[in-house]
């Protein structure tokens, strides 16, 4: 299921917080609205840790994550850093980074597999990626645009693109990663996507002034539609049923 | 746009007479090829014959195709890298290595930083690679070099050689860092370089234009070497397949052409004309076609070898037409469905390409059309009935069942004609508002084009539908557009150009005027060690130093410096080192400069030439002199030292600024002066010393030694002192004299009060009396302030602190 959710009358709620399959981030001080809007969907599924980053409430922007890890910039306090060990699954890794580029939301686009990263990130920072978050990591732009983390939003089903990637980057990306990639846009025509879109594999949640189209083409390309029972015999038969072969 | 039929001369007319009635499918191979895009020919702007970039053009309009969702699907996206110019890779694998190579990441950088940029080869960034390990480690060993060579070519390094592979690791990453800071340092003079060359910035102005007009323009031009460039030939964007939008439209045409060109082209071929013929016969099925065709193709053939000369395409669709009659369509029929829909009409056609190939001109083949009207619209109202909602009279009602019937009408029309219009290669729709929704729904075959990528629509104006209509737009759509333009037009558009152009190098040099002192970029990236150091003597006021540097190194003073990278001053305010060091107020050197090493004291911060037509307009701030920079009065003296010294050597007055001489007797003077002026200064002190003295009495000076002042601190005493002086400056010098001893006396036993109270209220507070230890007040029936466990009575008390 694909949301519309608003963080203080501000659409780009992927500054505001961070969605990845095993936990998710939401900035401290939102109003009530914002945060059950997250807790409705994933409420009982995965925690919702409150916290901020290096004092300030930009924390979809300042670090990075997936199913295996966390990335924290380096001016994350300890205190900070004790809140999120405490509140994470045991099995997510997490790790402050010095890197120069210390937005890492904003310079690395991740999902549980592959991670696209500013082509003038530290080589330290790039096996540190590769190593707590468990991913290939590919120095790329997207659309001639080196932010990769605020222009492309990603899963394990899709990714989403900025609207100007042409049809080759598109292709060649997306046999990069390994996954189906579409070039759209998010709240009504916006092109910075990893501001105003936050996805993991099974929901997606867009800012408010996403357009119903916008918001089909993102469940259609991360394969969020509501799966009827026919898609328990058709697709996920294989997940649910073990077979003696 | 209206197309110039009368031409002037002959050879005009005939040029128009065989392109009139050209087809775009069937365009000769040789014009197909000859065919050059051009910018939009509209004759009241100036364009030029700059080959418009089809490629860029390309990739803007992927925006637009964009637009449509279609997402990748990983079948058909291939492994490559357009970064490094690598159309396809072997696998997925080899891919993500290729990625992660220094290679690629190079050439990341550069098309970052300059998109125009050409990708580097491997080996070309081996060599790079191979030239800067040269250079960086030379102390090291050739064996380690070509160690670290053999470790770049195999990852994986054996664990014995771990830690080494590590080193070479680090190596690596430090190189390829510097080689990525030469990159970006070479790219930016090269922009700088390029920004300055008026040409280049005309050029990438017009072209920017001229992309824009394309973009907007329903056609794109092209011009053909086979005809003179009056000549315009104009295609629609949307006749073509993929909407225009390809590098090589050219090709695209060629794949367009019905295969009566094809043949043709075989048969030029003479070596292998029998075989074709063969294969045309099998191609054809049956055996007693081929005796038929061969007469006609042989009596062809000559005809043919005269068509060409000539370019007389006129005449050769008519033989390409006879030839088709003949040898009958052996490729299937291709389709073209145009549908026009408004206001109650409709009027769709299903056309056959290979149709125009008949007996004469330009017939077209109807495979199927129909039109249909119904009374759908009110007379003098307009809009559709369904816009205006509920039926509220009879008419109305009519008008909304006729709304109905048309559109269920049009629909089993069109599903009727599904065969065909899947299979046509363009559906050209016309259906403005509400009639849209009659032709797109789910399941219908305009939608499934749509989704093809065959929709088009019609990019002119089109009048009520009826098949006459169709038909126009038909022709319209597949003629080649001829527009030529008139000589004039031609020559004028040349000088309109060719001034632009000159403007252009005008302004940039005009430009580059000003900063002529600075004078071009190479010496400015390498402003010499020796220079820099000179700066730096003179930044200091290191005369000597500075001037002994001066000859070893046998500078001329007065040339002019470089504009160094460093920004810590402005250049352009100091293009000389006389500028330097006056701006930097170092008389010293100046001096030296001006005296031993001759400089010029005219040169201008603007330029000698413009400093003096500037002279008249008074002075601006680009034309100062080093005078005019001077920092202060010292240095600005040296400077008229100098010009006392020698003259006649320059325009000092004039030129140089320097307002006048200062000749050593002057200074001399002026320093007797100076003296003199003091002395009477000292001298008027004495006196009013002596007369303030001579005064009796001062009743200023009586708050002063009063007891109640005895806790002012001395500071406010002395104050006091000064102002009572102030006062008494009028009294003669003994009285003042008097009154002034006087005055300390009564201080010092006021300070000697002040500390034996001191003493006093020490004693009282060590005794363990309830006072104030500030001021000894007594404090038992009051509330005291209480600091650092002491006692105050007020807060005055307070702030004085202990006693």
């Amino acid at each position: 299921m694909a949301v519309r959710a608003q963080f203080e009358n501000n659409n780009e709620i992927g500054v505001f917080s961070m969605l990845t399959n095993s936990y998710c981030l939401v900035a401290i001080g939102g109003s009530e609205n914002f945060y059950s809007v997250f807790e409705s969907e994933l409420g009982d599924v995965i925690p919702i840790i409150h916290t901020s980053i290096a004092g300030t409430r930009i924390i979809g922007r300042l670090c990075v994550g997936n199913r295996h890890g966390l990335l924290v910039p380096s001016t994350t306090t300890d205190q900070e850093l004790q809140h999120l060990r405490n509140s994470l699954p045991d099995s997510v890794a997490i790790q402050r980074v010095e890197e120069r580029l210390s937005a890492l939301g904003n310079v690395i686009a991740c999902n549980d597999y592959v991670a696209l990263c500013h082509p003038d990130i530290d080589r330290e920072t790039e096996e540190i990626i590769a190593d707590v978050l468990k991913v290939e990591v590919f120095r790329q732009t997207i659309a001639d645009n080196v932010l990769v983390g605020s222009y492309c939003a990603l899963s394990n089903q899709g990714g989403l693109v900025h609207p100007r990637t042409s049809i080759q980057d598109q292709d060649e990306l997306s046999s990069l990663l390994q996954i189906p990639l579409v070039a759209g846009t998010v709240n009504r025509g916006s092109d910075v996507i990893g501001a105003g879109l936050l996805v993991n594999d099974w929901c997606a949640f867009a800012g408010l002034d996403t357009t119903a189209t916008e918001l089909s083409v993102i469940e259609s390309i991360f394969q969020l539609q509501d799966n009827g029972p026919s898609a328990i015999v058709a697709d996920m038969r294989d997940s649910l049923v073990d077979s003696y072969v | 746009m209206d197309f110039v039929h009368e031409a002037s001369t002959a050879d005009q007319r005939k040029v128009s007479a065989q392109l009139e009635e050209l087809s775009i499918f069937l365009m000769p191979k040789d014009l197909i090829t000859s065919l050059v895009p051009q910018a939009p020919s509209d004759p009241t702007l100036p364009t030029v014959a700059v080959p418009l970039s089809v490629s860029r053009l390309a990739k803007l309009d992927d925006y637009s195709a964009t637009g449509r969702v279609t997402p990748t699907s990983l079948d058909s996206a291939l492994p490559s890298c357009r970064i490094c110019g690598i159309p396809q890779l072997e696998s997925v694998e080899k891919q993500r290595e290729h990625v992660r190579l220094d290679w690629h990441r190079y050439n990341l950088k550069q098309q970052l930083l300059d998109k125009s940029a050409k990708p580097i080869s491997e080996q070309q960034f081996e060599n790079m690679m191979q030239d800067l390990s040269s250079i960086s480690g030379s102390d090291d060993s050739s064996d380690e070099d070509s160690d670290n060579a053999n470790t770049r070519v195999k990852p994986a390094a054996k664990p014995s050689n771990d830690n080494h592979s590590v080193t070479t690791g680090q190596d690596q990453e430090a190189m390829i860092l510097s080689l990525m800071k030469k990159l970006e340092l070479t790219v930016k003079q090269n922009q700088r370089v390029r920004n300055q060359d008026p040409v280049l910035v005309h050029q990438q102005q017009l072209l920017e234009q001229q992309l824009q007009e394309a973009r907007s323009s329903p056609m794109i031009w092209f011009t053909s070497s086979q005809y003179d460039r009056t000549v315009r030939l104009g295609i629609y964007k949307n006749a073509l397949p993929n909407k225009g939008q390809c590098d090589n439209i050219p090709e695209y045409l060629q794949t367009l052409q019905l295969p009566i060109v094809s043949n043709k082209k075989s048969k030029t071929q003479r070596a292998s004309k029998e075989e074709k013929r063969a294969k045309e016969a099998a191609a054809a099925g049956t055996g007693d076609i081929a005796p038929e065709l061969t007469p006609q193709e042989v009596s062809d053939e000559d005809e043919e070898e005269v068509v060409d000369q000539n370019q007389d395409w006129l005449a050769y669709q008519i033989q390409a037409k006879q030839l088709k009659q003949v040898s009958k369509p052996t490729t299937k029929p291709r389709y073209w469905t145009l549908v026009l829909i408004g206001g109650g009409h409709f009027a769709g056609v299903i056309m056959d390409l290979a149709g125009q190939v008949s007996t004469h001109g330009r017939d077209m083949k109807v495979v199927a059309h129909k039109t249909f009207h119904r009374y759908t619209v009110r007379r003098k109202q307009g809009g559709s009935q369904a816009a205006h909602g509920a039926a509220n009279s009879a008419g109305a009602r009519i008008r909304m069942y006729n709304e109905e019937a048309l559109k269920s009408e049009v629909r089993e029309l069109l599903d009727s004609w599904s065969e065909w219009i899947n299979q046509s290669e363009c559906v050209f729709v016309h259906s403005p508002g509400n009639n849209r929704r009659v032709l797109f729904y789910d399941g219908s075959v305009v939608s499934a084009a749509d989704k093809q990528g065959r929709l088009r629509s019609i990019p002119f104006m089109t009048r009520r539908p009826t098949l006459s209509e169709l038909k126009r737009a038909y022709l319209e759509l597949s003629t080649v557009k001829v527009y030529k333009m008139t000589q004039e037009s031609l020559t004028q558009q040349d000088r309109m150009e060719q001034k632009a152009l000159e403007k252009a190098i005008e302004a940039s040099k005009t430009k580059s005027n000003d900063a002529s002192v600075v004078p071009s970029q190479e010496v400015i990236l390498e402003a010499p060690v020796e220079l820099l150091k000179l700066i730096e003597l003179i930044k200091k006021g290191r005369a000597d130093a500075a001037s002994s540097h001066l000859f070893k190194h046998g500078m001329d003073a007065s040339t002019l410096l470089p504009l160094t990278t460093s920004t810590e001053y402005d250049m352009r305010r100091t293009p000389t080192l006389l500028h330097l060091a006056s701006h930097h107020g170092q008389p010293q050197v100046v001096k030296i400069l001006l005296e031993k090493h001759n400089a010029d004291p005219t040169v201008t911060s603007a330029g000698a030439d413009q400093g003096k037509d500037e002279l008249d307009s008074g002075f601006s701030t680009t034309s100062l002199t080093a005078y005019d920079v001077a920092k202060d009065k010292e240095t600005r003296n040296a400077f008229r030292r100098a010009m006392a010294l020698m003259p006649d050597n320059w325009d000092w007055m004039g030129l140089a600024h320097v307002p006048s001489a200062l000749t050593p007797e002057m200074e001399a003077e002026q320093e007797r002066k100076a003296k003199e002026k003091s002395k009477k200064l000292l001298d008027a002190e004495r006196e009013r010393k002596k007369t303030r003295e001579a005064k009796p009495t001062n009743p200023v000076n009586k708050p002063v030694s009063s007891p109640s002042s005895s806790s002012s601190s001395p500071s406010l005493m002395s104050k006091n002192l000064a102002s009572a002086s102030t006062a008494n400056s009028h009294l003669s010098p003994e009285l003042r004299m008097r009154l002034e001893r006087e005055r300390r006396a009564n201080a010092a036993e006021a300070r000697m009060a002040a500390m034996r109270e001191a003493e006093t209220i020490r004693r009282a507070v060590q005794d363990g009396k309830n006072v104030c230890v500030a001021c000894g007040t007594n404090l038992e029936n009051k509330v005291p302030f209480d600091k650092f466990g002491r006692k105050f009575c007020t807060t005055e008390c307070v702030a004085k602190g202990p006693a």
